[in-house]
């Protein structure tokens, strides 16, 4: 049996701000072809660990590969081959939908004309072509995280890293988004997100890891991690310890 | 230049065409105001290079050395006085697409043009001059194309590295302290020193190996190739100091930054008892906003750096004018307290006054969802503002002071009561300005991205219609020799000012009501790569 290469590879990573680790030796294997969640509570270093693999934040120690490849010696190579699904502030407000997909498009080297059509074709498919004229400063939450994806498709990456996708998105955009997402990994790419729409976790992913205060609390299949008829609520309250509500003051 | 490098521009130059007609009227004004200031600096160009075109090169030679002197001053001092260093790329935003280095490097070293175009043209009409001497071969011109480009590298790296000192905590504060000392050097050698020995220093014969009289001489043809070696020395040396500047700037996260300037920060309580001091003095609502605005702009950096500046860069630009000798010197030497606190009140302007709600971004949402009337909001913004310029007129005064400068209770009480004054008039346009066009500001961004000949232009333009009421003051102090009329005129000025600020108060308040979904919207929204 063949075994399946791997998309990422992150070996004892840790990012110091400060006293505070956010991400304290973390371990990961993600295989090509996976769609991984990579979930967390607030402040767990979900974000930070994206960032990193970004390549937007430089590690304190430890290694990245994606692809196959080291990050940062071989950053822009690597750039190359993954779409990103960046923090929404990371938009450019003062263009409009098509003109920022045309943008990224360029940016991954694509000839003009090219990337002006696939910015048409995937306004289109991502239900935006309404809006083509209003800016993206002008977008409602769930719009700009549309906007963000298409921009991702538009170079067919094999990787995808994306941080919170469906975050304000309504029910239709959601359903839209997923799609792609599993069309894509059906033809070979890869997905790593971070979410906290667990349900969406729950039907999408294959694999996940949880990490909490920097570490690895847990990691596998959905079906390996649940006992008995648990969802995946359950485990992620289970795990980082959460399910021990604190006391509520006496005036609430 | 490569596709990505195009892609930016492109980007940049859809964000600026889709921003313009959503431009108010306060963007025509800027424009008229940038038109005219650049429009001088094109005639001064056009009168340079007749001077080039028809001068012998022994004269060229002798003036073509300090004249280069003042404009690698001018293109590398002047952005670092007015904290405004042009555009720059948003690496932040890039950052995640496939660009090599050298490819951003090479944009953001044109971009460096921007901190000081008005030099661009005076070199231009250089260029065209020495093109047209006679006496001059061709090639000559060229050599000022290398100086350019020596200017460009090095005003790229020397940003980079002073953004960078900037924003960590205790750098920044060390650089200030520096600074101060470097403002008191001029007075000490005066003082105390040989005044002899410094002239001759000052008036010594150039050497050919600075970068200027190097340049002025290959641009007259004198001394051979040896000034075309040293120059290219000196552009090599800059685009090395500028290529690892920008690498490290690439390579900084600033949340690590910040992290450890919380962690700092945290063991200090002085400055949060400071902060509850004004506050406590006033009701709620008031009290508890004038106390998040003290907490907001004292952890920006932007304002943080604006601060320091205002009373250690104005010490250091306005002391060799107070004390260089003559009439108007002994004039200004005697109203120095006043002039140092002017300048900073017009630093300070930037991060309290013309754009009040810039820091806010998103918190605006909050102020008008919360039961508080809108004219309470922005009588906490300019009490803090206020606040500051105390805090800057004091701290102005205990450096003379230490520094043995001529300043006495009566100077001091001048200085209070104009920079009140002046204050008060500012913060009537500046909350009309704040309402009518809103802009996000980062509060992590220590420097200000538009050119400093721009922002120097508005400034100047503002300042001029504020200063006449004061020169009205001054007028009469020197028309009836009398402290009373000085000070009579000043407090009918305060009035008028605090009529017109009541006025403008309601005006703005109305307009907030009127522009809110504007105001909410222009202060969410973000800038294009080029910032």
């Amino acid at each position: 049996m063949t075994e399946v290469p791997s998309a990422i590879v992150v070996r004892d990573l840790r990012k110091v701000y400060g006293a505070k680790a956010a991400v304290d030796g973390l371990n990961l294997i993600v295989p090509q072809g996976c769609f991984f969640g990579f979930l967390g509570p607030n402040g767990a270093g979900k974000t930070t660990t994206i960032r990193m693999l970004m390549g937007l934040a430089p590690p304190t120690s430890g290694t990245i590969e994606l692809l196959g490849l080291p990050m940062p010696a071989r950053e822009v190579e690597i750039k190359t081959r993954i779409g990103v699904v960046p923090d929404e502030s990371l938009l450019f407000d003062h263009l409009t939908g098509p003109e920022y997909v045309e943008f990224v498009g360029r940016m991954y080297r694509l000839p003009r004309d090219v990337a002006r059509e696939r910015a048409r074709e995937l306004i289109a498919l991502f239900e935006l072509d309404g809006s083509s004229r209003k800016l993206i400063g002008e977008y409602s939450k769930g719009m700009r995280k549309r906007v963000a994806m298409a921009a991702s498709l538009i170079h067919r990456p094999q990787l995808f890293l994306m941080d919170e996708p469906f975050e304000g998105v309504d029910a239709v955009g959601a359903r839209l988004m997923k799609d792609i997402l599993i069309d894509q990994v059906r033809q070979g790419a890869t997905i790593f997100l971070t979410s906290h729409v667990l349900e969406v976790v729950e039907r999408l992913c294959e694999r996940i890891a949880i990490i909490h205060d920097g570490k690895i609390v847990t990691e596998g299949n959905i079906s390996e991690l649940r006992s008995g008829s648990e969802s995946l609520e359950d485990i992620f309250v289970r795990v980082v310890g959460a399910d021990r509500m604190g006391e509520s003051p006496a005036w609430l | 230049m490569r596709s990505q490098a195009l892609a930016i521009l492109w980007a940049q130059w859809k964000s600026i065409r889709n921003h313009f007609p959503r431009a108010g009227t306060s963007d025509a004004v800027s424009i008229a105001v940038t038109s005219l200031w650049y429009g001088v600096w094109i005639v001064a160009a056009v009168s340079e290079g007749l001077i080039c075109a028809e001068s012998e090169p022994a004269l060229l030679s002798r003036i073509m050395p300090s004249g280069l002197m003042l404009l690698t001053l001018y293109w590398q001092l002047i952005p670092i006085l007015m904290v405004s260093t042009g555009l720059s790329l948003d690496l932040r935003r890039l950052a995640v697409y496939p660009v090599p280095h050298s490819q951003l490097f090479t944009i953001e070293v044109l971009l460096r043009v921007t901190t000081a175009a008005e030099m661009l043209f005076m070199v231009a009409g250089a260029f065209v001059g020495l093109l047209f001497n006679p006496h001059l071969p061709v090639w000559c011109a060229f050599s000022l194309v290398i100086y350019v480009a020596f200017n460009l590298f090095l005003s790229a790296g020397l940003r980079d590295l002073i953004g960078r000192l900037f924003a960590r905590k205790r750098i920044r504060e060390v650089m200030v302290f520096g600074m101060v000392l470097l403002a008191a050097v001029p007075q000490l050698l005066l003082r105390t020193g040989d005044p002899v020995t410094l002239r001759r220093l000052l008036s010594a014969q150039p050497t050919l190996y600075l970068p200027w009289v190097a340049a002025g001489r290959l641009a007259t043809n004198r001394n051979g190739m040896l000034p075309l070696l040293i120059i290219t020395a000196w552009t090599a040396l800059a685009f090395a100091f500028g290529r690892w500047q920008f690498e490290r700037n690439l390579r900084v996260d600033v949340t690590e930054i910040q992290a450890k300037d919380t962690v700092q920060s945290n063991r200090i309580g002085l400055l949060e008892r400071l902060f509850q001091l004004l506050p406590k003095l006033l009701p709620d609502p008031l009290g508890v906003l004038v106390e998040k605005e003290m907490r907001v702009l004292t952890r920006s950096a932007r304002f943080r750096l604006v601060f320091l500046m205002g009373f250690s860069f104005g010490l250091l630009i306005w002391l060799p004018l107070a004390f260089k000798g003559g009439s108007s010197a002994s004039s200004l030497s005697n109203h120095y307290l006043t002039a140092v606190t002017v300048y900073s009140v017009m630093l300070l302007g930037e991060v309290c006054i013309w754009n009040i709600f810039g820091f806010d971004r998103g918190a605006v949402q909050l102020y008008y969802s919360v039961p508080v009337p809108m004219s309470t909001v922005i009588l906490a913004k300019n009490l803090t503002a206020m606040f500051f310029v105390m805090v800057e007129i004091l701290l102005i005064f205990l450096i003379c002071s230490l520094m043995r400068m001529p300043v006495t209770a009566a100077s001091l009480l001048e200085t209070f009561c104009v920079a009140m004054t002046i204050a008060v008039f500012l913060l009537s346009i500046g909350n009309m300005m704040s309402v009518r066009n809103p802009r996000a500001v980062d509060p992590d961004q220590s420097w200000r991205r538009s050119s400093a000949g721009r922002v120097q232009a508005t400034l100047m333009f503002i300042y001029l219609l504020v200063a006449a009421p004061i020169a009205l003051a001054y007028g009469a102090r020197y028309a009836f020799d009398s402290e009373l009329a000085f000070y009579g005129v000043l407090l009918f000025d305060l009035l008028l000012a605090l009529v017109i600020y009541w006025l403008a108060i309601e005006s703005t308040v109305q307009s907030a009501a009127d522009r809110k979904e504007f105001i909410i919207t222009a202060l969410s929204r973000g800038e294009g790569p080029v910032s």
